[in-house]
């Protein structure tokens, strides 16, 4: 059994890009319309398969509250260059997450806190969803907007 | 994972410093898909690929560089299309692109882009 936390994040990565290959597909994505943007198309995010599996392997990832951590840095006035990156590699690992508790960590990793924890408006604009209920054909992909549930 | 510690590599003939093949390596790369549903093949310390329209991506990192002074080079293919690819924001922990047609700068899907990153990480 390896121990992820003797290693720095990236590291981690690299012991368990060797020991898990041809890593499948997730099975959902996130829907999300920026409310910064209200004339933008919805947007869909997907995972990384070998971060997805890492998240759902546990032990490896850092608490989501360390990415803020360092975006509230980045966006302080004189910004150079992370002082606290030990964080991403020194504080203790989350445990395994279902597929469903990874994509909503994912939400809150990569996607703009105006999205996720600001908006207070009435449309709906964050949903997790199978990924075969995506659309593939891009024909019309600028006028993808998030369906609104019927009130 | 054994660490060894040592300021110069050489092959008994030619020597170079330890800094420049940790500084040259890639820190991530990606492999992706931008068209259908997009989707990344695989990767190296990226954590998700996010569409935001025609040939509009945006790009996070699983581990974050130092800052966003990183390099980025890239190659895409296009349904055959020659496209230009532009980096819109930089952020220590992602990035967006933007790809349009060489002849006319309409927004253009890419079906095969290969991207990696060279910088400090955090």
């Amino acid at each position: 059994m390896i121990n992820y936390t003797q290693h720095k994040l990236w590291e981690r990565e690299l012991i368990f890009k060797d020991q898990h290959k041809d890593l499948p597909q997730g099975n959902y994505a996130i829907l999300w319309e920026d409310p910064a943007e209200p004339n933008e198309p919805a947007k869909v995010t997907r995972p990384s398969p070998t971060w997805l599996a890492m998240a759902m392997h546990g032990g490896i990832l850092p608490p989501v509250d360390v990415y803020h951590v360092l975006r509230e840095d980045e966006e302080r006035d004189g910004f150079i260059r992370h002082t606290r990156g030990h964080l991403l590699h020194q504080t203790p690992p989350v445990d395994a997450m279902t597929e469903e508790e990874a994509m909503e960590y994912l939400v809150m990793k990569d996607l703009p806190p105006r999205v996720w924890r600001d908006y207070k408006g009435n449309r709906s604009i964050l949903k997790i969803v199978p990924v075969n209920l995506v659309p593939t054909d891009r024909a019309h992909r600028n006028a993808w907007k998030i369906k609104q549930e019927a009130a | 994972m054994s660490t060894i510690q040592a300021a110069n590599i050489s092959d008994g003939t030619d020597a170079v410093g330890t800094e420049y093949v940790i500084n040259g390596s890639a820190k991530a790369w990606v492999n992706f898909n931008g068209t259908g549903t997009v989707s990344i093949r695989d990767s190296l310390n990226y954590s998700s690929i996010s569409d935001l329209g025609v040939g509009d991506y945006s790009l996070s990192f699983s581990s974050n560089f130092s800052n966003s002074v990183y390099s980025s080079p890239y190659g895409c293919s296009s349904f055959g299309i020659l496209t230009d690819g532009r980096f819109l924001s930089y952020t220590s922990s992602g990035y967006s692109t933007d790809f349009r047609r060489s002849n006319n700068g309409d927004s253009q899907d890419v079906t095969d882009c290969f991207m990696s990153n060279f910088g400090d990480l955090a």
